[in-house]
């Protein structure tokens, strides 16, 4: 990719002692080009809000690089990761959890504004409230006295405040009503655009990605089953999966068209992470399985445009 | 429909000090029909669930109307009436599964204990009939997971066992309130499957309150639109989902990407829902409204819109000839429909 931003290598996240580690993200690659956005989706608990952490370095990886504009930032110091805290900003599903209630919308965006003159930076508030279609002379007004959707709107300004190249959206929209969720989704879409932001967009509704995503990734058990252009994926899925993820969401076009689509229905519940399926991780729920299939585990193959893996796709 | 309603509700208000969650909401539900109410949250749509199955606390909920199950009259019904109608003829699959299972009891107790409370049967054949329904429901290996607590099954799972302490009497009505909500798409559609199985298999009538639109078109006979604590539009879902004649269903549908096709933009509804302690004047829709100006001076504002109809589809609009702004206006922004997934 020319304009590379962001290139995740092979990264390893586990957590907790050896018996019983849970394997969270086990081996996955992804890049992100400057002003592109990429989805993340797949079942809970399949790894997606940890790879968004790893990405933020909000954690550190098992193992692995994250290369964020040709530095590999997996293993920086905290004082050596500062500069890249403020490229890279993080914006969470609970507008309610992630932001501090005893302090006023002022003062959490101006924390992370870039340190200026106490004038400056309220000018800057003021700003940043109108961006993202607050009113500026709220910026005295604690977060209780907001609605969750425009509390989510204080949570993205204070995300640009630090003018980031990238954003990692874990879920922002999935706690907020049908109506609300739209706005934000319309308000993000253009800030992207009017900012070159890339996003890294993790979310569990297919329809918001295919909405707001370039490409799109689809994670099975802390692995990357399939990669490719939105497009790709949404009319041409690969992976017997992503095929049941699609096919299993609910969709409003049959009242128009009168004809449902074909279902496939996944049975059983996705394999604990802490002791995954030999072979391919997929297999135990997949109706295409063999034997080769518990042996050997699938390699990411296709094109540039579009990867899947999975021994009979 | 020549059917008589199993369920009927008639002008229900249920109000609790001076917030008024539902106002003079009016349904009825024939065996074997699936109703779906749609609606923001704190649009009502649990307060009026609670009051269909007599779940309010009378000390401090104030209930006027009538709902009758099965012919009975719930407003105003004993306490001792009201237990032996839930769990028998009428049952409830809760919002949060947290709160209707207990933490410290075995999956297989709580169920034999559903089953025993409105059956005078043996311990024994308790149990027996708790890993049957268990079974029904989709958990595998279900005898041997009776004397499992709550907390060793995973949300999905949990789910089930809730539909199953809802189904262990076989209920003529059972009221499903976001059964699916916090699930993830692959067991939410084996969750409404589930639901339409038993609809089919015993012919109850079903109430499923959802947010999603998409579950609404995919299991739901009928349809119940509720803002700001009353219906403001009713119908078959076909016609309500595909020719909508209310702003605020026009605007569900505007806000909603679908996965089958990719939209231009959304067309978010402004603004956000009112506050139940001042709720706006006329129709309580206007502040969000983009059609007041084409109803003409301030009857939007000042009059609130009386819910009416043709035929079996109602709606609350002062907005003359819904239908054409619709297909106009609103239908060119929803897409084909054909661009459809594989
Ligand atoms: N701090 C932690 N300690 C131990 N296990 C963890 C920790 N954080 C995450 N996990 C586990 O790692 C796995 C992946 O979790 P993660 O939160 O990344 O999933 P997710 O894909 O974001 O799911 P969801 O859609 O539910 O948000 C899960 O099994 C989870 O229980
Ligand atoms: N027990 C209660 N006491 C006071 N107010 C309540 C109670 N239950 C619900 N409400 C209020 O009634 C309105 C409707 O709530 P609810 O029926 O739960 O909405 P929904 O299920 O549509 O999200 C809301 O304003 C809510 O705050
Ligand atoms: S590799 Fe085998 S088990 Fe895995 S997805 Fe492909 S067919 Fe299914
Ligand atoms: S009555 Fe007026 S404000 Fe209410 S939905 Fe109809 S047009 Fe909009
Ligand atoms: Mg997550
Ligand atoms: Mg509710």
């Amino acid at each position: 990719m020319s304009d590379e931003l962001l290139r995740v290598e092979d990264v390893v996240k586990h957590f907790g002692p050896r018996r019983e580690r849970v394997r969270a993200v086990d081996g996955v690659s992804l890049e992100l080009a400057e002003g592109q956005t990429l989805g993340l989706v797949g079942e809970s608990g399949c790894g997606k809000s940890t790879l968004g952490r790893l990405v933020t370095r909000l954690l550190a990886p098992t193992s692995g690089r994250i290369h964020y504009r040709g530095t590999d930032i997996a293993r920086l110091t905290e004082r050596r990761l500062r500069p890249f805290r403020s490229d890279i900003q993080m914006v969470f599903q609970d507008p309610y959890l992630s932001l501090n209630p005893r302090h006023t919308v002022g003062a959490i965006i101006g924390a992370a504004v870039a340190r200026s003159g106490e004038r400056e930076t309220r000018t800057r508030v003021r700003e940043l409230l109108e961006v993202v279609g607050l009113d500026a002379d709220h910026v005295d007004r604690y977060p209780h006295e907001f609605s969750g959707g425009q509390r989510q709107r204080v949570g993205i300004a204070r995300a640009l405040a630090t003018r980031p190249r990238l954003i990692v959206a874990d879920e922002p929209v999935s706690a907020l009503d049908v109506s609300i969720q739209a706005q934000i989704m319309n308000l993000l879409q253009d800030l992207r655009r009017e900012f070159g932001i890339a996003v890294l967009f993790v979310a569990h509704d297919l329809g918001v990605v295919r909405y707001f995503c370039d490409r799109v990734t689809v994670m099975y058990l802390g692995k990357v089953v399939e990669t490719g252009t939105a497009q790709e994926i949404y009319t041409r899925p690969r992976h017997p999966y992503t095929q049941a993820l699609l096919s299993a969401a609910p969709d409003l076009s049959v009242v128009r068209t009168g004809t449902p689509r074909p279902r496939i229905r996944l049975t059983g519940d996705v394999p604990s992470p802490v002791d995954p399926p030999s072979g391919c991780r997929f297999r135990t729920r997949c109706w295409k399985a063999d034997d080769l299939c518990a042996v050997e585990e699938p390699a990411l193959t296709g094109t540039d445009e579009h990867v899947a893996a999975c021994h009979h796709a | 429909m020549t059917t008589t309603p199993y369920l009927a509700v008639r002008d229900l208000t249920v109000a609790f000090g001076d917030v008024r969650a539902v106002s003079d909401l009016s349904y009825a539900v024939p065996l074997g029909r699936t109703l779906a109410i749609v609606g923001e949250s704190g649009s009502g749509k649990s307060a009026a669930a609670l009051a269909v199955m007599g779940l309010h606390d009378p000390a401090t909920t104030r209930i006027t109307g009538s709902v009758t199950v099965g012919g009975a009259e719930v407003v105003g019904m004993a306490p001792a009436e009201l237990r032996a109608l839930r769990g028998s003829r009428a049952a409830m699959v809760f919002q949060d599964p947290q709160s209707a299972l207990h933490p410290y009891f075995t999956v297989g107790a709580q169920i034999a204990e559903a089953y025993r409370a409105h059956n005078a049967v043996s311990r024994r054949a308790a149990r027996a009939h708790a890993a049957d329904v268990l079974g029904r429901v989709g958990i595998p290996a279900a005898r041997r997971r009776l004397d499992d607590y709550p907390h060793q099954f995973s949300g999905g799972m949990r789910q089930r066992v809730m539909i199953a302490m809802a189904l262990v009497n076989d209920p003529k009505l059972l009221i499903a309130d976001e059964p699916t909500t916090a699930l993830d798409v692959t067991v939410q559609a084996q969750i409404l499957d589930l639901i339409a199985d038993l609809r089919r298999e015993f012919g109850s009538a079903v109430v499923v309150i959802t947010h999603d639109l998409g579950v609404v078109a995919e299991i739901a006979d009928d349809v119940l639109v509720m803002y700001a604590g009353r219906c403001v539009e009713r119908g078959p879902t076909r016609t309500v989902l595909g020719a909508p004649a209310h702003p605020y269903t026009w605007g569900l549908l505007e806000s909603i990407p679908v996965v089958a096709e990719k939209p231009a933009r959304l067309r978010p509804i402004p603004g956000s829902p009112p506050n139940p302690r001042t709720p706006p004047t006329g129709c309580a829709f206007h502040p969000r409204c983009r059609y007041p100006e084409r109803v003409g001076d301030t009857a939007c504002r000042d009059r609130m819109p009386e819910l009416t109809g043709d035929g079996d589809r109602l709606s609350r609009c002062h907005l003359p000839r819904p239908d054409q702004v619709f297909r106009a206006e609103v239908l060119p922004l929803l897409g084909t429909g054909d661009q459809h997934v594989r």
